[in-house]
């Protein structure tokens, strides 16, 4: 009775391999700090979740190289996955990273720190654990965009 | 207090986000997948029960056992637990198993107090609410939150 993707299933590990990429540019942003610097590399996040979002999971430059340098030292995938979970999961980092470097360059520099302290626990319980965290907040909006 | 200006008390940042993140989803994780009985009859809310009725109805014959899940297009552990309830259904005579998405039935999360996907909600031959799983069910969780409805494969 649930509508489903016809879309050709993609190899589960791919998003996690990119969210543990991920995780490591967001560890960088917060040790880089609230300059410029910090901005710059939360902006570079941010524009892979902005692909991500677009052009679906599989079109990030993480994927690439999960494609490139992980994929084949690995066997095949014992099972696909739809591929329309981890793109929203994109959109969610995009909407925190993004709202960061705005509310940064808007003068907030703290918003950095926020926002990748947010995207990083995301990313990471994806790379570690394979939990969607982006993937819940879809159901919470759902309620929340009735309610309102 | 963590001091952000300096490089020490950034790393110990970043080492509390990781801390705090594994810590919530050991949490949830111990809840996952659990069969919870549904509270004495009176407890469960009409608005549940007329809902949960109204589904079964557009269904068909009721069986001994109806696994009602609640899904949504946007959610991985769905396709699980749609993957162990079907499979289940076809092995043990007596339960059905509806899918529904929430996306589809305007106030249905509401009604049933969802608030994250897949939640499976099951009822017995009268349609009377016995239960609900949060989160996708291993084979063996699943068989045992339906066993006790079964007749015959009750433990």
């Amino acid at each position: 009775m649930t509508a489903r993707s016809t879309t050709a299933g993609i190899d589960p590990r791919g998003p996690r391999v990119a969210a543990g990429i991920t995780s490591v540019l967001l560890v960088v942003v917060l040790l880089l700090g609230d300059g410029a610097a910090g901005t710059v590399a939360l902006a570079v996040v941010a524009a892979s979740f902005a692909l991500g979002a677009v052009r679906g999971v599989s079109a990030t430059w993480q994927a690439a190289v999960f494609r490139v340098v992980v994929r084949p030292r690995l066997g095949p995938p014992s099972e696909l996955e739809d591929p329309a979970p981890p793109r929203f999961a994109q959109l969610v980092g995009l909407v925190v990273t993004g709202a960061g470097v705005l509310v940064a360059l808007l003068g907030v520099p703290a918003a950095v720190t926020v926002a990748a302290a947010l995207a990083l626990a995301a990313a990471f319980l994806n790379a570690a654990f394979g939990f969607c965290l982006g993937c819940e907040l879809y159901v919470l909006g759902l309620r929340l965009r009735r309610t309102a | 207090m963590i001091d952000l200006s300096t490089l020490p008390g950034r790393l110990l940042l970043v080492a509390a986000v990781l801390v705090v993140a594994s810590a919530v989803w050991l949490l949830r994780r111990r809840r996952d997948g659990r069969f919870a009985q549904a509270p004495p009859a009176l407890g469960v809310p009409d608005a549940t029960q007329r809902a949960l009725g109204s589904l079964l109805a557009s269904a068909g014959p009721t069986a001994a056992v109806t696994v009602v899940q609640v899904s949504a297009p946007a959610c991985a552990p769905c396709r699980q637990a749609a993957r162990v309830w079907s499979t289940l259904a076809r092995d043990v005579a007596g339960l059905a198993h509806i899918e529904v998405d929430a996306e589809q039935h305007p106030g249905l999360l509401e009604q049933l107090g969802v608030w994250r996907t897949p939640t499976s909600f099951v009822l017995d031959d009268a349609g009377r609410l016995v239960g609900r799983v949060a989160g996708a069910p291993t084979p063996r969780a699943a068989r045992d939150a339906v066993a006790p409805w079964i007749v015959g494969t009750a433990a």
